[in-house]
């Protein structure tokens, strides 16, 4: 059996106005600006404005008369898409198919989902829990068309004070909606008024052939749509490869503090995108855009592919808190974005039932990611044995997890060894450093290195000092110079 | 069921075994010097808490003290770090001692501030057992907090300070004081407890750290070494 036909659409209708507006105190009156006819005027404002009596349509000079303090921006397409890319990975846990359309609205097939959620009053229930987590005012319809259901969603009022509503319709009410949410050309508008019809089912009462004639294929089209006998033509949304988000401020950002917050936003944006493509991630890219500077750019590598775990946010960014510790704000920041442009497959593992307490309650790699966040990449290292004798070059330091075990067979060596060799005072053909020394054991001779221009001839001695302390001292071949090693500690 | 085909049947190790869990491990570290031993509290190393080494003079043996302690933390995963040592540990002689030279890590830091960061995120880490550091004018607070966050994530601090630091109060539950005198050659490796858990104060005694080497009778004497330049030596 066919399952029935069945669409969500969550119109967005502030979209515009609200991905500038999350980042804003609610009090400080705001609009977006648009050009219409040569003249600019207001697209949508905030409630702080409409309060003072700005409503969209006002001309921007009436607008600043009202409230010269007013915040004006125009609108930004670019982080408008970006925003309902992001609703379209939060919706993807609702219907798998999601079509995108006026950057402002969401299509979800879900006619194929009903039955997972037993009946569609359950599958309401279901969206009406999920919608605490959207951040935009947001008008959701389920209709039986696809175009009908962005029609009505369009249509509905949204009660005062709330930002969610969810209802259902059966195509029997788009009879009463108004000819003008149609999108069609102005000249068919004013057509269609002048032959006397306002609603939908004045047009739908109308014989086809006739007003095929009249508006042509693609007003027939569109017509067919919104009955839902014709299917969608939208292209459908694919989840993207990479993630890239940008926020932009009203208000610069002058403190580093006050970053963290529109961050973690990002980072748990990035979870739900990773936890939707089953993805690990090994670097995070951070771009800070300034108003009279170069972006600066911010790197947070991880020791680890790391996946979207129940903590993953929290960790992130505590991460990000301790990398920006180490920063300067030189100016104030206008602009942040989010990127990471390669990720791995996840590759689940088991844990082991039994396990120990302690290794469940933290890894090193938790550790050395907040370690190198803080200190910088280079501060931890490991050592290394490496096979020469030149004592200087028998160990190397290395990047922290490629230290390489290796057995050297030495005569006993010194715990510490000094950075460089320190000349020594000769009296009497006697080494000395604030007193004498004692020779105990030696020489050792190590005679090394004329392969690489790094030659050494030395005699190694091991000389107890007057305060009792034992150093490794050599004595060079050519000049008889003695310098001091080592500490035998 | 017999008793013997259950023997048989723990034997062939193919039941997992609640005992046999590394969970129930002591909670003492055993020094590798018995009469040490026996002046520590829970006759061995702690495995948590501050522990401060006082003496003023490096090269007396004050690294080697603790080499048999860091061999068998580097048995276990995790690591023993170094936070800004005053010359580079030499991996070698680390090796000699067979301290598993993957599990330690050298850390550099750029301020104090930092350093201090750095202590305490480690001590808090359940993932580091042992923390070598050289504290240099940190107040009794600061200490304290490394205290705190040593006992909270199970890691040993070890603290090397002048004697000078003495006479100040620590929180440290241990601290030893560490001492050679040229005069007595033969005597090892001074050691006198100056603050313990549990018990007073213990009278000055000595371990045979160093004492191979010390008394090596092959001390060559360099007049006549002159002579003797072009002989050739281990390799």
């Amino acid at each position: 059996m066919k399952h029935s036909s069945h669409y969500l659409c969550f119109y967005f209708p502030y979209l515009p106005l609200e991905i500038f507006t999350l980042e804003l105190q609610s009090n400080t009156p705001f609009a977006l600006e648009q050009r219409k006819n040569k003249r600019r005027c207001i697209l949508l404002c905030n409630a702080a404005a409409q309060s003072l009596g700005i409503h969209s349509g006002m001309s921007i000079n009436q607008a600043y008369a009202l409230c010269p303090a007013l915040l004006l921006k125009h609108e930004d397409l670019a982080q408008q898409k970006q925003a309902l890319q992001q609703l379209a990975i939060w919706s993807y846990e609702i219907s798998p198919s999601i079509f995108l359309k006026n950057n402002q609205t969401l299509i979800l097939e879900v006619g194929s989902c009903l039955k997972m959620h037993g009946s569609l009053d359950d599958f309401l229930l279901f969206l009406a829990k999920r919608s605490h987590q959207l951040h935009y005012t947001c008008k959701a319809v389920i209709a039986q068309s696809a175009s009908g259901a962005y029609l009505l969603a369009k249509h509905l009022q949204l009660p005062e004070k709330q930002v969610f509503q969810l209802q259902k319709f059966n195509l029997n009410a788009l009879h009463h909606l108004p000819l003008s949410l149609m999108e069609i050309m102005p000249k068919q508008q004013e057509k269609l008024e002048g032959m006397g019809l306002s609603t939908l089912g004045d047009l739908f009462d109308l014989p086809k052939a006739s007003l095929h004639q009249r508006f042509g294929e693609e007003f027939m089209r569109q017509l067919e749509e919104i009955k839902g006998n014709a299917i969608l033509q939208l292209p459908a949304f694919i989840l993207p490869e990479t993630f890239s988000r940008t926020v932009s401020f009203i208000e610069e950002l002058e403190q580093v503090e006050q970053l963290i917050f529109p961050l973690q936003r990002l980072v748990s944006e990035l979870c739900d995108y990773l936890l939707l493509r089953q993805k690990t991630l090994r670097q995070l890219k951070i771009t800070l855009g300034f108003r009279e500077r170069n972006d600066e750019y911010l790197y947070l590598g991880l020791s680890q592919n790391r996946p979207a775990t129940n903590n993953f946010v929290k960790e992130m960014t505590a991460l990000l808190r301790l990398k920006f510790n180490n920063y300067t704000l030189h100016q104030a920041v206008i602009k942040l974005s989010l990127d990471v442009c390669h990720f791995f497959p996840l590759q689940q593992q088991s844990d082991d039932l039994f396990a120990p307490q302690k290794s469940s309650k933290e890894s090193p790699q938790a550790l050395l990611d907040q370690l190198q966040a803080r200190l910088g990449p280079q501060a931890l290292q490991s050592m290394a044995l490496h096979e020469d004798h030149r004592p200087e070059r028998t160990f190397s330091l290395q990047p922290l997890g490629h230290s390489q075990a290796g057995v050297l067979l030495l005569p006993e060596r010194p715990l510490w060894l000094l950075n460089a060799p320190r000349p020594l005072v000769v009296l009497n053909q006697q080494p000395r450093m604030n007193g004498p020394f004692r020779l105990l054991k030696g020489p050792e001779r190590i005679a090394s290195g004329w392969w690489d221009h790094a030659p050494i001839q030395r005699d190694y001695f091991i000389a107890q000092h007057l305060s009792g302390a034992l150093y490794w001292l050599f004595q060079t071949q050519e000049e008889k110079r003695w310098y001091l090693h080592g500490i035998f500690s | 069921m017999h008793a013997n085909d259950l023997e048989k049947l723990l034997s062939t190790r193919k039941i997992w075994r609640a005992s046999r869990h590394p969970s129930a491990e002591g909670c003492s570290l055993d020094s590798g010097h018995p009469l040490l031993n026996q002046h520590l509290p829970d006759e061995g190393w702690p495995t948590s808490g501050l522990t401060e080494l006082l003496c003023d003079q490096a090269g007396i043996g004050e690294l080697s003290l603790l080499g048999p302690a860091l061999m068998q933390l580097s048995q276990k995963q995790g690591w023993i770090v170094w936070i800004d040592p005053p010359y580079w540990p030499y991996a070698p002689a680390l090796a000699q001692q067979g301290i598993d030279l993957s599990r330690v890590v050298l850390l550099k830091t750029q301020s104090q501030t930092e350093q201090l960061w750095a202590l305490e995120t480690l001590l808090k880490a359940t993932y580091c057992h042992a923390v070598l550091f050289w504290p240099k004018h940190y107040s009794p607070k600061a200490l304290r907090r490394l205290q705190v966050a040593s006992r909270h994530g199970n890691s040993w601090g070890i603290a090397f300070r002048p004697l000078s630091c003495q006479s100040q109060a620590s929180p440290a539950p241990l601290r030893i004081r560490l001492c050679r005198s040229a005069q007595q050659e033969q005597a090892g490796l001074g050691v006198e407890i100056l603050k313990r858990p549990g018990a007073w104060a213990s009278p000055t005694f000595h371990l045979p750290i160093q004492n191979e080497i010390r008394t090596t009778n092959s001390s060559p004497d360099l007049a006549l070494r002159k002579n003797t330049t072009g002989v050739l030596t281990t390799l």
